[in-house]
């Protein structure tokens, strides 16, 4: 169990981004306002009815702000899912068969990461198409290689210790002894990258919109919002204002996350109450277990810094 | 008949998309003058600094490769048409300083004396023979001169042209500006680099320098045969994002003047006291419609779309007030006429608009409107949003699908969008011009007529018939019909890029198309 009275920041990123998803699935639900419709006059101030105003359409910006924040939340989070899926498995896969397959995985992921992001995902959208999918998938290819590389390192480590070593000696399948043995010693670095993955999903997500490649009209985004209001800037600027302020908080709110896990998740910071290689240890099948091993996190090659894997970002 | 016409709407196709591409592709805003009293005098000499938006893009400045909006208000500063056009639209002698029509079949021009290039060489008949020939050659004049027969000499100053079939549009083309004359013995021996970065005509202006992405100078042309411009030096300065070319105007620096895309912004200038520009509306959001099969095949449908429109706010809501409702033939071309409540399906009417789709059997149809989303179009977005609501309201639902502007293009040329496609559009040398791709039975754009059908009938007849009396008549009757028969969709019309300059320039002239024409004849006055 996880001391959160110690762990400040990953209160804090729960926090912040609870906040922002009770705010994006529960205020469209209950607004009175369609934040795709026109309800009241272009570029009111905030008002009783209109709390922090309406937009160059005369749509609420509190509706719309909440649908910004929902879409900027599921592609984030959605996005770096399918991104730690691919990641961990081709760099599980490299990582432990070696050799030229290592070669072939870690070049194609080098390409992808010498790409500049949003080039990368703008080119992504112009083969496969507009809509919400295709912009998941650009960024879910965006966010693969920094997990592959973040799996393999360890899994480099790991593949020579004695309990990997031993299991295979006893006949226990490769694809086992990856998942079963080898996984379970690398999955701190991968939920580090996964909550900072996601914070500069936002950003890319963000930056697409702004350019007119992310999320489409009508729907709200922060990046269009900004887009849209670029123009009102000097006679409304809470228009920009407020989508700036949903995508800080996002970004903080992620990246704070990342910090709390990684502090979580550290036994050197006195953080985990209990050791998971006690409970693992039963469910294990036959063949040497982990508890064997003298593998510890920390033993392993430490995590590669994970804020800077999107090149170009 | 029909190749040739096909000939002209395929060619005018792409030239207008070539057009509109520019015209679109960024977008521009600036601010700038301080307020006076009274207009300041005049001074002779000086560098006149315009900030713009982008620099002319593929084709750079040769004039026969090049013909979007981006590289037309460069090279009109160096290269003359034969004709020109003045404010109202009236064709006035410009190269050729008197022309004749002998008969239906034939023209004649008689060249101005003394009329020399920039290098000193004077302009001769076999230039003009070999400037026509050049533009016919062209992928992007093809269009204008599909009927053109030959071209030959009289004598040393006179020149003939001669038409298989009455075109009425030709002597407008010809007083197009971007139908440029050009030196035959400087374009031969050129290098096709050296066409596209480097220029040599007639006009007032001789280009000095072209700093990639940066600015483009030009020095007054000393040998001009008109009014010797006003100015020593004119300098484009390119600067693509609007609040900074904004803030370049405001702060004085040297720069006098500057265009964009932005009425908000222009609002905010004029309010400054800078002055604005009344650049005429030529720039059509224009819906193409894809009637080959689903809802819009049903001309009923096509009527409850046109109904259920609210042109007025459209313009209200997406350009704040400033556009103008508009028929095929844009707002602010000379021809252009205005609609009103006689024009069929043109008065907002959402109940009439549920009447006809219960009529066609669709009271709930689904329709797919695509659009160009990239930041370069953003001004356009919110009028496809406000028409997604109009739409909801007589049952029609409006699906956006935004798609990147070169994928729209080739939709376009191709014909393969779905219900409807959004195509800004600029001005064209001809009425005619504007129906061509829509009434051209066989493109891929013009899939709501036939052969038979009566617009296309009445758009043959403005082609060919030269009475600008009988013009006028046959365009409103077109208008008319294509308004009742709904072949495209014209949601409103603004100018290409709204003008501003401040106190530091006089006696500047904004013309029609928003070439910059008047900047020869504009002075500075500190």
């Amino acid at each position: 169990m996880i001391k959160l009275k110690k762990n400040a920041a990953l209160v804090a990123g729960i926090a912040v981004l609870a906040a922002l998803a009770l705010y994006g699935l529960i205020v469209p639900l209950v607004s009175q306002w369609d934040p795709n419709l026109t309800v009241g006059m272009r570029l009111e101030g905030p008002s009783a009815e209109h709390w922090l105003g309406t937009d160059h359409l005369g749509r609420d910006n509190f509706v719309r702000l909440a649908i910004a924040a929902r879409y900027a939340l599921a592609i984030s989070f959605i996005s770096s899912i399918i991104s730690m899926v691919l990641g961990t498995a081709v760099g599980l896969l490299a990582g432990y068969a070696g050799g030229r397959l290592d070669n072939l995985l870690m070049r194609g992921t080098e390409i992808i990461m010498a790409i500049p992001a949003i080039l990368f995902a703008l080119v992504i959208r112009v083969i496969i198409g507009p809509g919400f999918v295709p912009l998941l998938i650009a960024m879910a290819i965006i966010g693969a290689p920094g997990f592959a590389r973040i799996m393999r390192s360890p899994i480099l480590v790991l593949r020579d210790r004695d309990f990997v070593v031993a299991a295979e000696i006893a006949g226990v399948r490769k694809p086992w002894i990856a998942v079963s043995h080898l996984l379970p010693n690398a999955t701190t670095p991968m939920l580090v990258n996964f909550a900072s993955t996601a914070s500069l999903a936002v950003l890319i997500e963000s930056s697409l919109s702004f350019l007119g490649q992310g999320v489409q009209a009508p729907d709200a985004s922060a990046g269009r919002m900004i887009q849209e209001s670029m123009r009102f800037m000097n006679d409304d600027p809470l228009l920009i204002v407020l989508p700036v302020i949903l995508i800080t908080l996002l970004t903080v709110g992620w990246n704070l996350l990342a910090d709390g896990v990684q502090m979580a998740l550290s036994p050197k910071a006195g953080n985990l109450a209990v050791p998971t290689r006690g409970r693992r240890r039963k469910k294990l099948p036959g063949g040497p277990t982990q508890a064997t091993a003298p593998t510890r996190p920390e033993d392993a090659t430490p995590a590669p810094p994970v804020h800077h894997d999107y090149v170009g970002a | 008949m029909s190749t040739i016409t096909r000939g002209i709407g395929a060619a005018a196709a792409v030239a207008l998309l070539g057009l509109s591409l520019a015209a679109c592709a960024s977008s521009g805003e600036e601010a700038g003058s301080s307020e006076s009293a009274a207009p300041l005098a005049a001074v002779d000499g000086g560098s006149l600094v315009y900030a713009s938006d982008v620099q002319p893009i593929t084709g750079g400045l040769d004039p026969y490769l090049a013909s979007a909006f981006a590289n037309m208000n460069a090279t009109v500063q160096i290269y003359e048409p034969l004709l020109a056009k003045d404010a109202d639209g009236t064709i006035i002698p410009w190269l050729a300083e008197s022309w004749e029509q002998v008969d239906d079949l034939t023209y004649t021009f008689t060249l101005r004396d003394g009329v020399t290039f920039s290098d000193g060489s004077p302009l001769t008949v076999e230039d003009v023979i070999f400037s026509i020939e050049s533009m016919r050659a062209s992928a992007a004049g093809a269009a204008n001169f599909a009927t053109l027969g030959e071209v030959t000499a009289l004598d040393d100053s006179t020149v003939q042209i001669t038409t298989v079939a009455p075109d009425a549009t030709l002597i407008n083309v010809l007083a197009y500006r971007g139908s440029a004359i050009v030196s035959k013995a400087w374009y031969e021996a050129a290098t096709e680099e050296e066409r596209q970065q480097t220029a040599m005509g007639t006009g007032p202006f001789v280009l000095d320098t072209w700093t990639d992405q940066v600015s483009m100078t030009f020095t007054a042309n000393e040998s001009y045969w008109g009014e010797a411009p006003s100015v020593d030096t004119l300098e484009f300065d390119f600067i693509g994002d609007e609040n900074a070319r904004a803030a370049q105007l405001r702060q004085g620096s040297g720069t006098d003047m500057a265009w964009f895309r932005d009425p908000t912004q222009v609002s905010s200038l004029e309010e400054e006291g800078y002055t604005v520009g009344q650049n005429a509306a030529t720039r059509s959001l224009t819906m193409y419609i894809n009637a080959t099969d689903g809802p819009l095949a049903d001309v009923k449908v096509r009527q409850a779309v046109s109904k259920a429109m609210d042109r007025q706010a459209l313009i209200d809501f997406a350009m704040g007030g400033l556009a103008e409702p508009s028929l095929v033939v844009p707002a602010g071309d000379p021809w252009g006429i205005e609609p009103d409540e006689s024009t069929p399906n043109y008065t907002h009417d959402v109940d009439g608009a549920k009447a006809l789709l219960a009529e066609a059997g669709e009271t709930s149809p689904t329709i797919q409107l695509t659009y160009a989303s990239d930041a370069a179009f953003a001004l356009d977005v919110p009028m496809v949003e406000v028409l997604q609501q109009q739409l909801a309201e007589a049952g029609i639902t409006l699906e956006l699908v935004g798609k990147p502007w070169t994928e729209v293009l080739q939709s376009y040329i191709g014909g393969t969008w779905t219900d409807l496609l959004l195509v800004p559009g600029v001005y064209q040398p001809d009425p005619a011009s504007y129906f061509s791709t829509v009434l051209t039975p066989g493109l891929p754009m013009a899939t709501t007529v036939t052969a038979e059908s009566p617009e296309v009938a009445l758009y043959m007849q403005l082609r060919s018939t030269f009475d600008e009396a009988e013009r006028a008549e046959i365009l409103a009757q077109l208008e008319t019909a294509v308004a009742e028969n709904v072949n495209v969709l014209v949601a409103y019309t603004g100018p290409q890029r709204y003008e501003v300059w401040g106190d530091t320039v006089t006696g500047y002239e904004v013309d029609p198309y928003t070439y910059r024409e008047g900047l020869a004849a504009t002075a500075k006055t500190s």
